[in-house]
């Protein structure tokens, strides 16, 4: 038996802030949250990012703090804020579940202990491993809100947290429990990280005047994607528990597809992505026509956005015409292994409010990425009934999440 | 003047944000809030503010005292080298 998934509660940690309605108006508006690196954090090349002013303090205390690197410290945050809005503080939770994606786990302790392993007096905190391992957000969200049941971590580059979310959503709907914790964080912006990714040659190149606009998913001027940092979490819920507790339901979760291209590390291939299209609509017993919104990948690479458009022109046909897109990324940057669970949350958000938010900063979008845009601000839809958000990682595995109205 | 417990406790303060008053020489560690991970935390720290060694077999430690002599101990060691 398959039961119905509901989203009660968004928790957020993002660029564009920490509430989801501003975070959802500020999309709408097309306001970006990117700004540039301080030269020491980027090592000294203009490197844009979606930074998050974030304190641990109304979380942790500096005794709760040790060992606890910021990528937990997130998604803690944004665990207790998801509870919160889902009327959930305080219950008891020993039965849920927590799927958390997480690209790199710990990123600020690994560079601390390799800081000092490489130095002059090599010497490494006793708590370094339990910091910087990936599975240390979960651990530390289920300590926090005692949860007891299946508590897992998904570390699948740019598709962890759709992963996660999807695995959550299989979890309830298969009658495994009725409440789970599913999203993602990650936190990578030190500098060794960003010295990684610059010389893979795949990020922005900010304008000195505009850092903002770096990131231009589907645009002729696009020069690669901006790296981000964050957590969000979603409440998952089986329906009929979330009807008799009389909560608000922001969206129902309503499928899921996976796929893995199996033939670069890095390349996408748009058959790949198709296959996971198409899984995700049957799983959700809905045709292509019935979906009035696609919150992209698009990161803005050269490669990545004419095959995702290559892809959805593939499964929609003839319906191509009907379906708006758009990257959210241009506005918070990719957030890697917490990219799915932001977009998830304003898919969510986008079926809920029957609002579509824009791709910012695409003036002059590349012909090759033919598939209709929202450009610029967000539209009204007052139609749109169901959403899908893509999330297509490194290593070929394609992850597609469909939300539809409640 | 700082003495060694008093680096201490100004070590402890800074880096857990516990309360001074609450840091009494004999009161056992695991009372201010320190777990064992966090204990093996303070030694690192112990450490590296007073550049020595606690070797392993030593770093036993129940309270501020108890931390406090081993600290002078290996001081003067040092210093007698």
């Amino acid at each position: 038996m398959k039961h119905a998934v509901v989203v009660t509660g968004i928790g957020l940690i993002s660029p564009l802030g920490n509430q989801p309605e501003v975070v959802f108006d500020s999309l709408m508006q097309g306001q970006s949250g990117v700004r540039l690196l301080s030269s020491e954090q980027s090592n000294g090349v203009a490197t844009a990012a979606g930074v998050v002013d974030f304190s641990p303090e109304p979380w942790f205390t500096r005794l709760q703090l040790s060992g606890v690197d910021r990528v937990s410290q997130m998604g803690v945050a944004a665990a207790d804020l998801a509870l919160k809005d889902a009327g959930l503080a305080g219950e008891a939770l020993m039965d849920a579940g927590i799927y958390i994606g997480c690209g790199m786990g710990g990123a600020s302790a690994i560079e601390t202990a390799y800081t000092s392993h490489f130095s002059a007096k090599p010497r490494v905190s006793p708590l370094s491993v339990v910091a910087s391992m990936t599975n240390a957000p979960a651990a530390h969200i289920a300590m926090r809100f005692g949860i007891g049941g299946r508590v897992m971590t998904y570390s699948i580059a740019c598709a962890s947290s759709s992963v996660a979310i999807g695995e959550g959503y299989r979890a309830i709907a298969s009658g495994e429990t009725d409440i789970v914790i599913a999203g993602g964080c990650e936190a990578l912006l030190v500098p060794c990280v960003i010295r990684a990714w610059q010389a893979m040659q795949t990020l922005a190149m900010p304008s000195a005047e505009q850092p903002e606009t770096a990131c231009r998913p589907f645009s002729l001027d696009r020069s690669g994607l901006v790296l981000g940092e964050g957590a969000a979490m979603l409440i998952l819920e089986r329906e009929d528990h979330a009807l008799a507790r009389g909560v608000k339901i922001y969206a129902r979760v309503s499928g899921f597809g996976m796929s893995c291209d199996a033939t670069h590390i890095t390349r996408p291939e748009p058959t790949g992505q198709t296959r996971a299209l198409h899984t995700a609509l049957r799983n959700a017993d809905l045709r292509p026509a019935d979906i009035g919104y696609c919150n992209a990948h698009g990161t803005a690479t050269q490669v990545g956005d004419p095959a995702e458009c290559a892809a959805l022109r593939e499964v929609w046909g003839k319906d191509a015409d009907n379906l708006l897109v758009s990257s959210t990324k241009s506005m918070h940057g990719h957030l890697l292994g917490a990219a799915g669970a932001l977009e998830a949350a304003v898919t969510v958000l986008a079926v809920h409010h029957k609002q579509l938010p824009p791709t910012a900063h695409c003036n002059d979008p590349d012909p090759v990425c033919n598939i209709p845009l929202v450009r610029s601000t967000g539209i009204a839809s007052p139609h749109v009934k169901a959403a899908i958000s893509n999330s297509f990682a490194f290593g070929g595995t394609n992850a597609v999440l469909v939300f539809t109205a409640a | 003047m700082s003495t060694t417990l008093t680096t201490i406790q100004d070590l402890i303060v800074e880096k857990y944000g516990v309360d001074r008053a609450e840091l009494l020489p004999n009161r056992p560690l695991s009372e201010f809030g320190l777990d064992s991970l966090s204990q093996v935390e303070l030694l690192f720290t112990v450490e590296e503010t007073f550049d020595i060694t606690i070797s392993d077999d030593r770093a036993q430690v129940g309270n501020l005292a108890e931390l406090t002599a081993l600290v002078d101990e290996l001081l003067e060691a040092v210093a007698l080298a």
